[in-house]
């Protein structure tokens, strides 16, 4: 089913361009992005049920100005005809007496060249199986009540089991004097936790399914509901690892981590232009083994970070980031680029229109090489295969990287023992690990946009990573 | 606008009860590559929180369903009625057992006092970017970046049950970033400074010691193989990790079964020889983001002992949750205070111990007590000399070492925590 673009950005299409018109009157560069994105998140679980909306649901609007030297924004929720010239004002004020405020401190300002846009008119209207108001709230939630019952007769140690489903209808049009885009395009992430306990010990596992796909989602989710138990329970009692170094087969889940946490952040290039990321230095360097490839872009996949545009109205890309183990680019919002002197890639992303845009992740991944995993595991002496995660945390200047892995199952001589430890905490140089990837087996690449991901410790944005599996040498703790 | 809804909610068949929170939040904000203004944005914003209930009975049973929807000021009449038409039918499909809206009461709600009051937001920034550069004056470090945020935000909330209550609040956050380079590569500390009261002595201040530190990182060595070190826990992250003890005894975690903390319990168990947990739940802390006289349900706040010697003397958070556990909600109260211990900082130092000053992420998981991180910057002392040292991990679960924490007799205010400047545990593994 196609999706639409919504009726509110249609009809304030004129009043928008309106704005950006008589922007330009007064700024050499204008450009204004508007959002209308419907968002909903249920929830079941032991205690009760929920209905609200999610998170990034937004509707508003952000504009930018050249003030000159740099670039200013301004954004707003309340806009109509009657208020145009209020928030004309606003922008206008933020663009000239606040600016002329901070420069009463002798401070310089940090020169960007004008942006130069080709002319371009583009739409994008995603396509779903199922369109999420095509379904009424009552039925979604009698699935997710039925996956829970599911749930209960798997275990008698569960102690919740929680279903989640979010729904995106995401709209966005960008207004500037060379550019009118627009595009709509559902994702939805459904997802379960299970939470067992005995004795003093609780372990839990979580897994979903995400994509721009409708309310099939929950279909696909309601099959996985055996496993996720039984993996959750199976982790009761499990120890920690004993420390060190070990050869190390990461699921699609972990690749995905690592290619995000110990890769991606490094190579967002406004860290390039802050002298942040030590990536800036290796373009063009090996660092990682040769059999590695990376992509990262809104056209590297189809998943929740799949775009025709991003939020300043460049168009997304596919960016081969690591090409056989050597850095061959990173990826950019447009302010970066223009400071750079590079293409930008398509990656300037808002958490919302009221948050600044940065160089962000889309969809990133490490893709599938010829291995076999049944050859990978018996290539182990000694060793873990990880499964599933629960954080991660960049360090783009220094390279370290911390990968909170759910669980670790054991390998001797090239067989799994069955013995599970958990959780584990893979930390490391970023070049030793990625060097040390020996084998990436050519199984289907898996992609997961079930979670948020944060620059540093805010702004949040919904991307997908994954890959397929690898083996490589990794510092468990 | 306000008033438009309310009516409707109140005129709407379907809707057998509500609750409106409304947010006017003003923003003012620089960002800075070094000491040179990279861009500054401002936000003028309205967000309308509206969240309807259903009563109903089934199988003999009383349920209070409910939905939560956000209303922005751009729709039209016909807009948000269709919303709150969705809500209400919504929420008759959410089956939570029954409880009570909270009620009105004549208490009059405190003002937060704030410096930033005196003034329009955008005439405060020049004032802290004065205070954040002043101590930036070294030769080998420099602030790499930061960002500045600053935000008022005017409250009001409503419900069906006639609470109608408005405060104003502010929130501040400066994200720090500062670099140095000594003989080795050039390395980096991150700070995250959050606020509601202008100090610029306290920013100056934290923006000195962030220097410090990361002239203390670029001198580190690789973190050595260590075993039987005791660790001190410093910064927020003794925040990080004392907000286990916080979220135990949260009214959802205990009902949901998550936590088996028991009033008149031990929390800290039985055993062991270290200091006792007194803690105290504060809808104030000077200069917190999280103070507030009132929480999002409009159940008004109060001051709390949550912890005596180590035992639970009562649970706190949200109304419904409370009411399920048949406990008066404290409501959800924003700031934590935790007594000293019975040792001063300098005595932790005495033998060898490794301090964690910085992690990547330091993390505390609720729900089991495993805790870890990768280390960005400690100090370890080695019984002679002291060495900063970074790389490597800690790894460990609270339920192992609580029973012999150590905590500082010095107190220090991070964030919303007033709490022991430092935590000295035993029996921690360090990954090198």
């Amino acid at each position: 089913m196609k999706v639409n673009l919504s009726r509110y950005l249609e009809e304030n299409k004129q009043l928008t361009k309106k704005l950006v018109s008589a922007l330009l009157e007064k700024f050499e560069y204008a450009s204004v992005l508007a959002t209308d994105t419907q968002g909903t998140r249920l929830t079941v679980d032991f205690s009760g049920s929920g209905v609200e909306d999610a998170m990034l649901a937004e509707r508003g609007y952000v504009a930018r100005v050249y003030n000159g030297i740099g670039y200013t924004e301004h954004s707003f929720n309340e806009f109509n005809e009657e208020n145009f010239d209020e928030v004309l004002g606003a922008i206008v004020k933020t663009a000239t007496s606040d600016l002329a405020k901070i420069g009463e401190l002798k401070i310089a300002m940090s020169k960007y060249p004008l942006v130069n846009e080709e002319p371009l008119t583009q739409s994008f209207f995603g396509d779903v199986g199922i369109l999420p108001e095509s379904i009424s709230v009552n039925e979604k939630l009698k699935k997710m009540s039925e996956m829970l019952e599911d749930a209960k007769k798997c275990s008698d140690l569960l102690i919740d089991f929680k279903v989640r489903y979010e729904e995106y209808h995401v709209c966005k049009a960008f207004y500037s004097k060379e550019r009118e885009l627009s595009q709509a395009y559902v994702f939805t992430t459904a997802g379960t936790l299970a939470v067992a306990s005995k004795d003093d010990d609780i372990k839990y596992e979580h897994d979903g399914v995400s994509g721009q796909i409708g309310v099939e989602a929950l279909g696909a989710l309601k099959p996985m509901i055996k496993g996720i138990v039984h993996n959750a329970v199976e982790m009761l009692g499990a120890k920690r690892i004993e420390p060190g170094e070990y050869d190390v087969i990461c699921d699609p889940k972990v690749t995905g981590l690592i290619a995000h946490e110990a890769f991606g952040h490094g190579v967002e290039m406004d860290m390039f232009v802050k002298n942040r990321a030590k990536g800036a230095q290796f373009i063009g360097k090996p660092v990682a083994s040769s059999i590695t490839q990376m992509h990262d872009g809104a056209l590297s996949a189809c998943n929740v970070a799949s775009y025709l545009f991003d939020d300043e109205g460049t168009l997304g890309t596919d960016t081969k980031v690591i090409e056989d183990g050597v850095l061959k680019r990173g990826i950019s919002d447009l302010l970066s680029a223009a400071k750079l002197k590079t293409t930008p890639t398509g990656n300037g992303r808002r958490e919302t229109f009221e948050r600044k845009a940065y160089a962000r992740m889309t969809n990133t991944f490490f893709a599938p090489g010829k291995d076999r995993l049944k050859d990978m595991v018996a290539s182990v002496e000694f060793g873990y295969l990880l499964e599933s995660y629960n954080s991660g945390m960049e360090d783009p200047k220094n390279w370290g990287i911390q990968c909170m892995i759910a669980k670790g199952r054991e390998i001797k001589d090239g067989k799994l023992t069955g013995k599970i430890v958990a959780p584990v905490l893979m930390t490391g140089y970023v070049p030793d690990v990625l060097k040390s990837i020996s084998m990436v087996s050519g199984s289907e690449l898996f992609l997961s946009g079930s979670g948020h991901c944060g620059k540093g410790y805010k702004e949040w944005a919904k991307t997908s990573i994954g890959g397929t599996y690898i083996k490589l040498r990794g510092r468990l703790g | 606008m306000l008033n438009r809804i309310v009516d409707m909610l109140n005129r709407s068949e379907s809707v057998d009860e509500w609750l409106v929170s409304d947010k006017k939040i003003e923003s003012s904000e620089l960002f800075f590559v070094g000491s040179s203004l990279d861009m500054n944005r401002s936000k003028q914003v309205r967000h309308i929180s509206v969240t309807v209930y259903k009563n109903f009975v089934s199988d003999g049973k009383e349920y209070k369903g409910s939905a939560n929807t956000k209303l922005s000021p751009a729709m039209t009449q016909n807009e948000i009625a269709a919303k709150i038409e969705q809500a209400a039918l919504a929420a008759t499909f959410v089956k939570n057992p029954y409880y009570e809206l909270a009620e009105p009461t004549d208490e009059l709600i405190k003002h937060v006092e704030s410096k930033f009051d005196s003034d329009a937001l955008s005439s405060h920034l020049p004032k802290i970017v004065k205070s954040l550069y002043k101590r930036d004056e070294y030769e080998n470090g420099q602030v790499n970046s930061c960002e500045f945020f600053l935000e008022k935000v005017d409250t009001r909330i409503r419900n069906s049950r006639g609470i109608d209550e408005q405060f104003s609040s502010y929130k501040g956050q400066i994200e720090l970033v500062v670099d140095w380079k000594e003989t080795g590569e050039e390395v980096e500390i991150i700070e995250i400074i959050d606020f509601s009261d202008l100090n610029s002595g306290k920013i100056e201040q934290i923006v000195a010691d962030t220097l410090d530190n990361a002239r203390l990182r670029a001198k580190a060595l690789p973190m050595p193989k260590l075993s039987d070190i005791p660790v001190l826990l410093v910064k927020e992250n003794v925040n990080e990790f004392l907000r286990y003890y916080i979220e135990k005894s949260n009214v959802s975690l205990v009902y949901q079964k998550y936590s088996d903390a028991k009033i008149g319990e031990s929390l800290q168990g039985e055993e062991g020889e270290g200091d006792r947990l007194n803690i105290t739940l504060l809808p104030e802390i000077e200069g917190s983001v999280m103070s507030r006289y009132i929480d999002e349900d409009g159940v008004k706040l109060h001051e709390r002992e949550l912890m005596k010697n180590g035992v639970l003397r009562r649970y706190h958070g949200d109304n419904r949750h409370s009411q399920y556990l048949g406990v008066n909600p404290t409501g959800v109260i924003g700031n934590v205070s935790v007594k000293g211990g019975s040792q001063v900082f300098a005595q932790f130092k005495e033998d060898p111990y490794l301090e964690l000053r910085y992690f990547s992420d330091f993390q505390m998981d609720e729900w089991t007590g495993d805790f870890g991180g990768e280390i960005r910057l400690a100090i370890y002392h080695d019984g002679e000399s002291k060495t900063p040292v970074t790389g490597g991990s800690i790894v460990g679960n609270i339920k192992d070492v609580q029973s012999d924490m150590l905590l500082s007799k010095e107190l220090q205010q991070s964030g919303n925590y007033i709490c022991p400047r430092g935590i000295k545990l035993f029996g921690v593994t360090v990954v090198d």
